[in-house]
């Protein structure tokens, strides 16, 4: 058995026969984490021949393969129920078959492009020709529209639109809410085992506060991380439920949110002692009270290289001083003021009073070299597991410069350990620097946000 | 894993390949996913459930009561039937007829002799 791993990546595992150079060939298997497994003939390296495939979303493919794609005969069916038999061309469905559709079973004859009817006949789920298929609800491109701005095609992808804008589209039960982040996402077609959610999505999954219903009579109201029911609150949660400050707002708009969320259940699964957070750059200490909420029983630490005190030096400092006049008035915070985070004995004394740090915040002023100078905070992260997250890694404070990125100390980053997530696909707002980095000291998976990772400077 | 009928006899579970047959096994049967020189597809206890392909290109389906349709279906003359009692025949020149298996195929068969 032969496992390829790419570390951010999904990992591939195969087994089966190899020929002389060691290439997959012959009689094989792979499964590919997250994604699918494959069962079929193999040709140097490829599928090739004939082959059983199955997608963790619930689509199968047995048929035929040329060189990985699907090419021949083959039948194709959807988790939503719909099936087609036939011509294969290009990895779609092409050319002649049988389509049997998610609309009870209704089934057009004929020639298809990529499961859209061309050319040919419909027949009721027992055979019995139709000879208008508006006659039974159904529009010559196999769709339907239940009801006003909803349509659902053959094979029981969903598209919902509002003023002629698409909000949602659905296929096989993964929904992406489009320009907003809270929707309702209901079951329009059968064999769907959700009933309807409604909360918080972000990125295309639930997240955020929500409520979910299966057919079953199952529900969950609470937490929901990526798609998925959690039991702990995380950073979108309690953001989402408490009014918006300046500080969360920021991060709810950029989505570092998901990032902050991703680390938080690492953070609960290994962290088992009262923790100690630490937040470097304190602003109008609107982050504390969020960070107290998140973190209850930590000791939370907060350093500041200005004190209340300060004489100002300039405007900006003028206003970073006040900000700190107010924030020293929470309470249960320990506060570091006049303390340069970059400033390696500053940093052992803390650590001598507090111990390591389990989850250390590094929003101080910000600038493209910043993280390289973070090296003493990554010394005293705690044991494997300590997490270190730097907004705007290796972007300098101009949100709107074209060129904030300095993508060579991207590079010189990546190579000592971060892991650096690009948000700007997906912040709610333009701006130009929303990177954000995280350091631990055991590599983590991070899957849940591979799409938007750095891993390779030169793409 | 590469396994054994000794392994097989001692109910192997997982992913394993020999030299004629490479899937997902349970209690030392094809459960699953699984390939051999004559068919790949869907398995279960060593039985084909679901979808086979078998290395003619014939693509079968099985259900739980052992009950398995053809669904693509390789003629002598090189026509292909596509469907199960009803579907569409593609002739070897491209063209098609669509209708039931017997009136389509058989029928058809019967007249040309």
């Amino acid at each position: 058995m032969k496992t390829h791993s790419n570390y951010y990546a999904s990992q591939r595992t195969y087994a089966g026969h190899h020929d002389i150079d060691e290439n997959e060939h012959g009689l094989g298997f792979y499964e590919v984490t997250m994604q699918g497994k494959c069962a079929g003939t193999f040709v140097n390296n490829k599928v090739h021949g004939r082959a059983a495939k199955t997608w963790i979303q619930g689509e199968t493919y047995v048929g035929q393969y040329n060189n990985n794609i699907k090419e021949g005969h083959g039948v194709h069916t959807w988790a939503s129920g719909a099936y087609f038999v036939g011509q294969f061309e290009n990895n779609m469905p092409q050319g002649y078959g049988v389509l049997t559709t998610v609309h009870d079973g209704v089934k057009f004859i004929g020639r298809v492009v990529n499961y859209w009817p061309i050319e040919g006949k419909w027949y009721t789920s027992d055979n019995i020709e139709i000879e208008d298929p508006r006659d039974v609800g159904i529009y010559h491109d196999g769709c339907v529209y239940p009801s006003e701005g909803v349509k659902i095609n053959a094979v029981g992808e969903t598209v919902v639109t509002k003023d002629n804008v698409i909000t949602t589209t659905e296929k096989n039960f993964i929904t992406t809410m489009q320009d907003h982040y809270n929707g309702k996402r209901v079951s329009y077609h059968w064999g769907d085992w959700i009933k309807w959610y409604e909360g918080g999505f972000r990125y295309g999954r639930y997240h955020g506060n929500g409520h979910l219903e299966y057919h079953n009579g199952w529900t969950h109201t609470g937490v929901f991380a990526f798609g998925h029911e959690i039991f702990h609150s995380t950073y979108t949660s309690i953001a989402t439920t408490n009014p918006e400050t300046r500080s969360t707002h920021r991060r709810l708009d950029r989505n570092y949110c998901m990032v902050y969320d991703m680390m938080i259940s690492y953070y609960h699964k290994f962290v088992d002692r009262q923790p100690v957070i630490v937040e470097f750059g304190i602003g109008r200490g609107d982050h504390l009270i969020h960070l107290r909420q998140l973190f209850p029983d930590a000791i939370i630490i907060a350093v500041d290289k200005l004190s209340p005190t300060s004489e100002p030096t300039n405007e900006l400092e003028a206003q970073q001083i006040r900000d700190l006049k107010i924030a020293a008035q929470i309470s249960g915070v320990e506060f570091y003021f006049d303390t340069d985070c970059y400033d390696k004995q500053s940093i052992y004394n803390i650590v001598s009073t507090h111990g390591d740090f389990d989850f250390a915040i590094h929003d101080a002023t910000h600038t493209t070299t910043a993280w390289s100078k973070l090296d003493t905070i990554r010394e005293v992260l705690s044991g494997p597991y300590g997490i270190l997250i730097t907004e705007e890694i290796c972007c300098n404070n101009d949100q709107n410069d074209e060129s904030s990125i300095d993508w060579h100390q991207v590079e010189l980053a990546l190579e000592t350990g971060w892991r650096i997530w690009d948000l700007r696909p997906v912040s709610n707002v333009k701006q130009t620097n929303s990177l954000i980095g995280v350091y631990m000291n055991n590599r983590f998976d991070g899957s849940e946000l591979n799409m938007l990772e750095i891993t390779d400077v030169s793409n | 894993m590469l396994v054994t009928n000794v392994m097989l006899q001692n109910k192997f579970t997982g992913l394993g390949e020999s030299a004629d047959t490479v899937g997902e096994y349970v209690n030392g049967k094809l459960n699953g996913l699984g390939t051999t020189h004559t068919r790949t597809g869907q398995f279960k206890d060593d039985k084909p459930c679901g979808y086979i392909i078998t290395d003619r290109n014939e693509i079968t389906y099985t259900d739980n009561n052992d009950t398995t349709t053809k669904l693509i279906t390789a003629l002598y003359n090189g026509d292909i039937w596509i469907g199960d009692e009803f579907g569409i025949l593609v002739k070897v020149d491209g063209q098609t007829v669509t209708g039931s298996y017997e009136d389509c195929v058989i029928n058809t068969i019967m007249e040309s002799k």
